[in-house]
Formats: C-alpha cells, sequence, structure tokens
C-alpha cells in the first residue's frame, strides 16, 4: 500500500528500500492496532449490555418471586382469620391451633410465628412461639403496635414496615388481619426477613438487596444491613419499571415490586462483571503484539537481508561503473538476488572479455600497418627494375623476331644470338636455338619417314590382299563349324531325354523292388511263425507217445491182474465141486438115517443148490475174464499201431521244420538281393540324372559353340571387309607419302641432319 | 486436556528453547574448531533459556511484588545473562575494540536490571526505573549503531553482513520488550499475566533461537569464504 504511493512519500523514505519496508510494516501495525481497538471497544460495548440485561432482568425475577410470596403471606393470614376457632376467643383452644399451622407448615415459607393479638391491649393473647405470650408489641417498639392499622373490613389485611425488635434476634414484617366475629382480636403472622434475604440472594457474585421508599434495605444479604440507610438514591421508579446504575465500582439493576413500594435491586463488581470485556482487550493485545514481533522478525531478516544484499550489489556494479571490474561478486543466497549476483558476474566476465579483445585487436591492426608500409616500398624499387628490364627485353625480342621472321620463310638453318643480360632472355634465346635445332632435324626426319611410309604402304597393299583371301576361307570353315555345332545340339537334347526315361524306369525298379522286398520279409515271417507252429506239434506229439506208452503199459498190468482173478475164479471152482460133493455125502447120509434125516436132507440140498449156482457165477466171470483179455490184447495192438504212426508223424513234421527253416533262409537272402538291386537302382537314377546334367551342360556348350561360330563368321566377314579398307587406306597413303614428300621439299636443311635423322628413324622402327 | 494457562506457555517455552539447543548444536558439527568458541555463545544463550522456563514451568522463583502483582525472578536472570551475551557476539562479529565491547555489555546489563527493579516496585518509582532502563537501551543501541558499525567497515563485505544483520534482529525484536512490559501487569496491566507470558515466551524463543540460526548461517556463509575466525576470547568478558 505504502508503495502504490511512492511518490507520495518523503524522499527520504523512496530512497531506501528499508526505510519503504518500515513503512510498510509500520502501516500493518497501525491498521492492527485501529482494527484491534475497535474490536475491543465492539465486544465492551456489547458485553455492558449483556451485564445490563443480565442484571435488570435478574431483578425484576427476583421482585417478582418478593411479591409473589407477600401475596401468598397476605391471601393465607386473610384466610386463617375467618377460621370459627379464632372467633371463640378461648386461648386454650388458639393456642393448639396456632402450633399446629406452624409446626405443620401451613403457614407460607419464612413465616417463623403466629400471634393471637388483642388490638385493644396491644397484648399478644396467645401465639405459636411460647416467649411471645403476654408480650405487648408495643413496649418492644414494633411498628405496626405503635401506630396500629385500623381495619374497616374483616378481609382487610396490613403489611408493616420492617422492623427490628430485641426479643427476636432478626428482622420481621408483621402481616395482620383482624379475626372476623370478636372485637378487637386480630391474627399477627411474622415472617423472617434475613431468611427471606437469603432467599434472595443471587448466585455468585451477585448479590440481591431491596430497598423500601424510605431507601431503608429491607433485605440484604449481610443481615446487619437491614434497616439501614441505602445511601444512593434509587430514584422514582413506577411499579414493574426497571432501571440500570452503576456506583462506586458496582453495577446494579432496579426492579419496582408490584404491590408494595419496595425496589428488588440486583448488585454485583463491576469488577466482575466486565472481566470478559478485560480479558478479551487483553488478549487483543496480544495478538497485537504477536503480528507485530512477527512483521518485526520479517523485516529484520527477509527485508534487512535483501536490503543489505542489494546494498553490497550497487556497490559492487558501481565498482564495475569506475572501471573495476575484480570485485567480488558472489552470494550465498540461491533466490533471486543470488539469480541477480551470478547476472552481474557473467556480465562482469563477458565485459572483461570483450575488452581483451578488443585490445588485441587494435593489436593486430597496427602490426598489420607496418606490413602493408614495407611492402609498399618493395613494390617501387621492384618497378623501376622492372622498367629497365621491359627496355632491355624489347630490344631482345626485336632480334628474336628477324630471326624467326627468316625461319619461317623457310630457312630452318637460321640462328638467333642468346647472349643478355636477364637470364630469362638468355634461356628464351637458348631454347629458341634448341627448338629451330630439334625442327630442322624433325622437318628432315619427317621427310625421311616420308619414303619410308611410302614403301611400306605398297607393302601393307599387298600383305592386306593376303589376308583377305585367308579371311574368306576362314569364314567358310566357320560356317562348317556352326552346322556341326547344331547338330550335336540336336543329339545331346536327343541323348537328355532318354537319359530321363532311363532315370524314371530305374526309379520305377527301385521302388518296385522295394515291394518285393517287404512281401519277401513278410514270408520270411510268415516261415518262423510256421516252424515254430511244427516245432510245438512235434512237442505234443512226442507227449501223445509218453502217454500211449503208459496206457499200453497199464493195460498189460491190468491183463496180469485179469489172470490172476481167473486163478482165483478156478480156485472158487474147485471149492464149489468139493462143496458140492460134500452136499452129495450128506444127502446120502440123510437118507440113511430115518429119523430126523429129512431136515437134513433138505440142508444139504439148499448147500447143492448153492454150489451149482456158484459155479455157474464162476463160469460167467471166467467167460468174461476171456472177453476182456482178448478186448485189451486188440487195445495194445491198437495203440502200438498208433505209436508207430506218431513217430512217423512227428518225423514227418520234423521234416517239414527243416523245409520252413530253409524258406526262411531263402526268404531272408532274397530280401538282401532286393535291397542290393534297391541300392544300385537308386545309384543307377542317381548316376543318369548326374548323366542327364552333363548332357544338358553339352547341349548349352554347344549351343554356345554355335553362338560363338555364328559371331566368329560375322567378325570374319567384318574383317575381310576392314582388311578390304586397309588396302584401300594403304593406298591413300601412299598418295599422301607421295604429296608429303613434295611439300617438305620446299624446307632448305642440313643433308647431314637429314641422314642422321633418317638414321634415327631407322633405329626407332 | 491440557488446560490453557501461564504454565503452558512456560511449558511450551521450555521445548521450543530446548529444541532450540539441539538445533543449533548442530553447528558444532558443522563449524570449524576455530569457531566454536565464538558460537559457543549463541548455544549457552539457548541452554540458559532452557533452564529459566523450565523453572518457570515448575513454579519456581515466583515472587510477589509491591502492586500485588507477581514477578517470576527466572525470567528477569535469563535475561541478565543472555542479553549482554547476544550484545558481546554482535560486538564480536563487529570487530569492537573491548571499550565498546565492555560498554554495551554492561549497559545491557543494567538495562534488565533496572526493568527488575522497575517491576518490583509501585508508581512513581516504577516510570523512574523504566526510563532509566529505557536510557540504559538507547546506550546499548547507540554503541552497537554508532561505535561498532564503524569498526565494521573495516571487515569483509560478509562478516559486516552479519553483523548489520544480528544488530537489526535484536534492536527491532528488543524495541517491543519494553512495550510488553508497559502493557503486562509489570507496567499497567492493560495485558493480564497469562497473555504477556505467551508474547513474551514466543519472543523470547524467535529472538534466542533466531539470533542463534542467523549467526550459525553467517558463520557458515562465513567459512565457506575462507575468512579468518574471530579469534577475541568471548569469555574474558563474561
Amino acid at each position: 500500500m505504502a508503495e502504490d504511493s511512492s511518490g507520495l512519500l518523503p524522499a527520504v523514505v523512496r530512497g531506501r528500500y528499508t526505510a519503504r519496508l518500515g513503512v510498510a510494516l509500520a502501516f500493518a501495525i497501525v491498521i492492527m492496532l485501529v482494527f484491534g481497538a475497535v474490536i475491543g471497544a465492539q465486544a465492551s460495548g456489547e458485553l455492558r449490555e449483556d451485564v445490563e440485561r443480565d442484571l435488570t432482568s435478574q431483578a425484576n425475577a427476583q421482585a417478582d418471586h418478593l411479591d409473589t410470596w407477600i401475596s401468598s403471606v397476605t391471601g393465607n393470614v386473610r384466610t386463617a382469620s375467618k377460621l370459627s376457632v379464632f372467633a371463640s376467643d378461648d386461648t386454650t383452644q388458639i393456642k393448639p391451633a396456632l402450633d399446629r399451622m406452624v409446626d405443620r407448615e401451613n403457614v407460607p415459607s419464612d413465616v417463623v410465628a403466629v400471634h393471637y393479638l388483642d388490638t385493644a391491649d396491644m397484648e399478644f393473647l396467645t401465639s405459636s412461639s411460647d416467649e411471645m405470650i403476654g408480650v405487648n408489641p408495643a413496649e418492644q417498639g414494633a411498628a405496626f403496635a405503635v401506630d396500629p392499622p385500623t381495619f374497616d373490613d374483616p378481609e382487610d389485611v396490613y403489611v408493616s414496615e420492617p422492623f427490628s425488635v430485641p426479643i427476636v434476634d432478626h428482622p420481621i414484617i408483621a402481616v395482620i388481619s383482624p379475626v372476623d366475629g370478636v372485637e378487637d382480636r386480630a391474627l399477627v403472622y411474622m415472617a423472617d426477613l434475613e431468611a427471606r434475604a437469603e432467599a434472595l440472594a443471587g448466585e455468585g457474585d451477585t448479590s440481591t438487596v431491596v430497598v423500601n421508599e424510605d431507601n431503608n434495605y429491607v433485605a440484604h444479604p449481610n443481615a446487619s444491613k437491614i434497616l439501614t440507610d441505602h445511601g444512593t438514591d434509587v430514584g422514582t421508579l413506577q411499579a414493574g419499571e426497571v432501571s440500570f446504575m452503576r456506583d462506586d465500582g458496582t453495577v446494579m439493576g432496579m426492579a419496582r415490586m408490584a404491590n408494595q413500594e419496595w425496589t428488588v435491586m440486583s448488585h454485583m463488581p463491576a469488577e466482575n462483571a466486565y472481566a470478559l470485556s478485560k480479558q478479551i482487550d487483553s488478549d487483543l493485545l496480544g495478538l497485537v503484539l504477536l503480528a507485530i514481533i512477527n512483521l518485526g522478525l520479517i523485516g529484520v531478516t527477509i527485508g534487512s537481508n535483501t536490503a543489505l544484499s542489494l546494498r553490497q550489489l550497487a556497490d559492487r556494479a558501481q565498482a564495475m561503473g569506475r572501471g573495476d571490474l575484480d570485485v567480488e561478486l558472489t552470494s550465498e543466497r540461491d533466490d533471486e538476488i543470488g539469480s541477480l549476483y551470478a547476472a552481474l558476474s557473467d556480465m562482469r566476465d563477458s565485459l572483461r572479455e570483450q575488452i581483451s579483445e578488443a585490445e588485441s585487436a587494435r593489436q593486430e591492426a597496427e602490426s598489420a600497418k607496418q606490413d602493408a608500409e614495407t611492402a609498399r616500398e618493395e613494390a617501387e624499387r621492384e618497378r623501376a627494375e622492372i622498367e629497365a628490364l621491359s627496355s632491355h627485353l624489347e630490344t631482345k625480342a626485336a632480334e628474336y623476331g628477324t630471326v624467326l621472321d627468316d625461319v619461317a620463310d623457310g630457312d630452318l638453318t637460321c640462328r638467333v644470338d642468346p647472349q643478355s643480360e636477364n637470364d630469362a632472355m638468355q634461356t628464351v634465346g637458348e631454347e629458341l636455338n634448341a627448338t629451330l635445332d630439334a625442327l630442322e632435324a624433325t622437318i628432315a626426319d619427317v621427310e625421311a619417314f616420308a619414303d619410308e611410309v611410302a614403301r611400306s604402304s605398297d607393302t601393307v597393299q599387298r600383305n592386306a590382299e593376303q589376308v583377305s583371301e585367308a579371311s574368306r576361307q576362314v569364314g567358310q570353315s566357320i560356317e562348317e563349324i556352326f552346322d556341326g555345332a547344331s547338330e550335336q545340339s540336336e543329339r545331346l537334347h536327343d541323348i537328355s531325354s532318354e537319359m530321363e526315361n532311363l532315370s524314371a524306369s530305374a526309379q520305377q525298379v527301385a521302388s518296385s523292388a522295394q515291394q518285393v522286398a517287404t512281401t519277401s520279409r513278410e514270408a520270411a515271417r510268415a516261415g518262423e511263425t510256421g516252424q515254430k507252429a511244427a516245432e510245438n506239434a512235434i512237442e505234443e506229439m512226442n507227449a501223445i507217445e509218453e502217454e500211449t506208452e503208459r496206457t499200453r503199459q497199464a493195460i498189460n498190468e491190468l491183463d496180469e491182474d485179469v489172470e490172476e482173478i481167473g486163478e482165483i475164479v478156478d480156485l472158487i471152482t474147485q471149492i464149489v465141486d468139493q462143496t458140492n460133493m460134500l452136499a452129495i455125502n450128506a444127502s446120502i447120509e440123510a437118507a440113511h438115517s430115518d429119523r430126523g434125516g429129512e431136515g437134513f436132507a433138505v440142508v444139504a440140498d439148499e448147500i447143492k443148490s448153492l454150489a451149482e449156482e456158484t459155479k455157474e457165477a464162476a463160469g460167467d466171470i471166467e467167460a468174461r475174464i476171456e472177453a476182456i483179455q482178448s478186448q485189451a490184447g486188440e487195445t495194445v495192438e491198437t495203440m502200438e499201431s498208433t505209436s508207430e504212426r506218431m513217430s512217423q508223424g512227428a518225423e514227418t513234421v520234423t521234416e517239414a521244420v527243416e523245409s520252413l527253416e530253409t524258406i526262411v533262409e531263402h526268404a531272408e537272402e532274397a530280401d538282401r538281393g532286393i535291397q542290393e538291386i534297391d541300392d544300385a537302382t537308386e545309384d543307377q537314377a542317381h548316376t543318369a540324372q548326374q548323366v542327364m546334367e552333363m548332357v544338358d551342360e553339352l547341349t548349352a556348350i554347344s549351343q554356345q559353340t554355335t553362338q560363338e561360330a555364328d559371331t566368329v563368321a560375322s567378325a570374319a566377314d567384318e574383317q575381310t571387309d576392314s582388311i578390304g579398307e586397309v588396302s584401300e587406306s594403304a593406298g591413300e597413303l601412299r598418295t599422301r607419302a607421295d604429296e608429303l614428300e613434295a611439300l617438305l621439299s620446299r624446307f632448305e636443311v642440313d643433308r647431314t641432319q637429314r641422314e642422321g635423322a633418317r638414321r634415327n628413324t631407322g633405329r626407332e622402327d | 486436556m491440557v488446560a490453557i494457562d501461564i504454565t503452558l506457555w512456560f511449558t511450551l517455552g521450555t521445548i521450543g528453547m530446548a529444541l532450540g539447543s539441539v538445533g543449533l548444536a548442530y553447528g558444532f558439527v558443522v563449524l570449524p574448531r576455530a569457531w566454536y568458541r565464538t558460537y559457543a555463545d549463541v548455544v549457552v544463550v539457548t541452554l540458559i533459556a532452557t533452564v529459566a522456563y523450565g523453572l518457570m514451568a515448575l513454579g519456581i522463583g515466583e515472587i510477589g511484588v509491591a502492586g500485588g502483582e507477581t514477578v517470576f525472578l527466572p525470567r528477569y536472570v535469563d535475561w541478565l545473562l543472555t542479553t549482554p551475551l547476544h550484545v558481546l557476539f554482535i560486538a564480536v562479529i563487529g570487530g569492537a575494540d573491548r571499550r565498546v565491547i565492555a560498554g554495551a555489555v554492561g549497559l545491557q546489563a543494567a538495562t534488565i536490571a533496572l526493568g527488575f527493579v522497575g517491576a518490583a516496585v509501585a508508581t512513581p518509582l516504577k516510570e523512574v526505573f523504566f526510563i532509566a532502563g529505557s536510557l540504559a537501551f538507547v546506550g546499548v543501541v547507540y554503541l552497537l549503531v554508532g561505535e561498532a558499525a564503524e569498526s565494521a567497515d573495516e571487515l569483509s563485505v560478509m562478516a559486516a553482513g552479519l553483523y548489520r544483520k544480528l544488530r537489526n534482529f535484536v534492536i527491532v525484536l528488543w524495541l517491543v520488550y519494553p512495550i510488553i512490559w508497559l502493557l503486562a501487569p509489570t507496567g499497567y496491566g492493560f495485558m493480564d499475566a497469562e497473555t504477556s507470558s505467551l508474547v513474551i515466551t514466543y519472543i523470547d524463543v524467535v529472538a534466542k533461537v533466531g539470533f542463534g540460526l542467523i549467526a550459525l548461517n553467517g558463520l557458515r556463509a562465513l567459512e565457506s569464504a575462507d575468512i579468518e575466525a574471530i579469534s577475541h576470547p568471548l569469555a574474558a568478558d563474561d
């Protein structure tokens, strides 16, 4: 803000960055102070209003409270005074009633005693408080007794001013109502003001007091102050009105009660009421101070640093301006000021560089100037020399010109005088003479050469004709070669196609051989299988043969057993015969003896018939054994013939096995043979392939030969033509050589030289 | 919940000073040995302040004075020791001669002593001592700005820069102290004890740790610029 209006600032501030910064910071501080003051004032004002509102509303509430209490007391008195017990005027009845009222708390709070008063004699006839019975309130100085109220109506209630009596240790107010139906009797409620004041006392720092219309305290937290003067005039408030005032370090809210001419006041020490305001002011001050400290810090660190850096930079720049380019230009700062230092340092370096460059350029210019001076002098001296030389050269050149004119006229024997003061001119003269020598010799040579050419041309013409003839012959031969080569090429083509056929059939053979090989391998495998089967059959047969042998032996053994059985049967037959004999004897004996011999004859008959049967059975067995024996004999024979056949079969099978083995061997041999055939066929195919390639190459070569022959034929034709041309050229050459000789005859040359030249030419040939 | 009261400010002051001491002790790592004696000055300052704030946080050294206010004895003992040390450091960096150094250090000690008496007595003696203390501080400023600046002009640009920086820092911040003194209960009580303690704690930490950091930074810059260590024996003047 301050910077914006820098034009308005005094020069002292404008000239210094720190001063500007200081002004800006001071401005910020002033703004902060003003705002702090405004905020403090606003807060204080608000707070004061709050305090006023709080205290007056508190006073008002307490006034309402007190009004309510007094109303309840008066109402209670009025109601109680109408009770019939009080109209009886009998203290023995009234006393217990009063005691009950107080004890049972049928009276409003803080009403401590109820009295029955004789208003005529001003004496408490009876009371809830025993010590008050018979007491004369007027003697005690109670206000209501000294200046008694008058009641027009039983409904009337009188509320006394507060008062204090010696007999009671606290201030009192009395509420009185006449008793209905009895003359000069009244009911008196006595309320403890101190207790009431305690109930009214506010919370915390607030205290509530009540002041009556005479400006005396009616209630006060400090009981001793009750009935003393308040000191400050509370002013005149209408019933229900509130006001606020401040006095001697105390703030107070006041409210006028509705029923009594009393004013209820809420007091509070001003210090406590405004403590928050003070705290806010203190905190604002602290805040402003902290801000000032921080602004000061910024000013001192950032501002002061920047100012110092800039001032140093300005000093350095001024020193550079004075021409001191060796000033120190480093800063430990990395910010814009650091960059400024770096930039200035770069500028200084580049300035230094440019100055040194300018210095060296000046020195170079001076030395160049000196060089130019020397060169100019040199040039002048040379110009003089050249002038002298050129006149001499002109003379000499004229001399040379004359000689050369003579030479041009054909006299090649003329020579110049090369003697000159100029080396170059002398060299020119000598060279000229040498040239003329050479020219003379050359012309002589050319003349000799022309002769030679004329002679040679004749020879060439002759030779050329011979060559032409030969060429024609060559041409014919080549034609023949061409024809032969073409034929060869065609033949080779045929061979190639035949070779291809051969190669194809070889490949076919190879594949057929492969098939045969496969078949023969399968035959070998089948033979092996057959061989194994036959071997198995032989083993089986051998086993059967053994088995047959064993059966045969068993049958023979059976035969022997059967023979033994036959012997046993014979024995049985003999026994039967003997038994039969015995039976006959017995029957004979029986016939001898008559008594009892009949039974015995029966038994002998029975035995006899048994023996007969046994004999028949043995005969049967014998016949069967014979049948078995003859059958076993047949069986043995059959088995023997079977065994023989089996042996023969086994032999046959063995022969078959051998044949199979031979077959397998042959099949394997066939396989090997076929493999060889296969390999050979492949080789053959490969060879055929190679032959084919060769034939192709040959074909290509023969085609090339044909082409070459063609080319050579045309070349031979061309050659023949060329030789014709050569022959013509040789003729022409001869004519030219003759012309040359005629031309050269006009040059006059030394003949000796001419001979030498001819010799030279001859050597060079 | 930490109660926001005067003890909290003193505790925070203790922590701030302790952290500052640790941070500044790092200077011994980066500075060469030749600077140790000079640099020890600023570290001793924060260490003294740490002890003083620790005592105040523990409630030690509170004394009641004439106006019923409380004066914190450790605070004045701290100032009596540390502010002359700062003045000494600035004068040494500025290359002042012994006469100027002794004068500035003595006047600074007198400023604090007079301020303490002013805080302890009641009006009108309070004002008398305050004015006397202020005059002593004016004397310090005169010696630092007038006399020591002349000798500083003979120093290297960097040393002179450091001297000016520290001098301006101290003068600007210390000018706030008498304002606080007047506003606080030590003066006229516009600020309560809690708020003024907060403000004083803040400015104390900033002034002492900030001074140390500027000094460390400046000495490192001098070191990197290869300027010889200032070899005044600091201890001799204490």
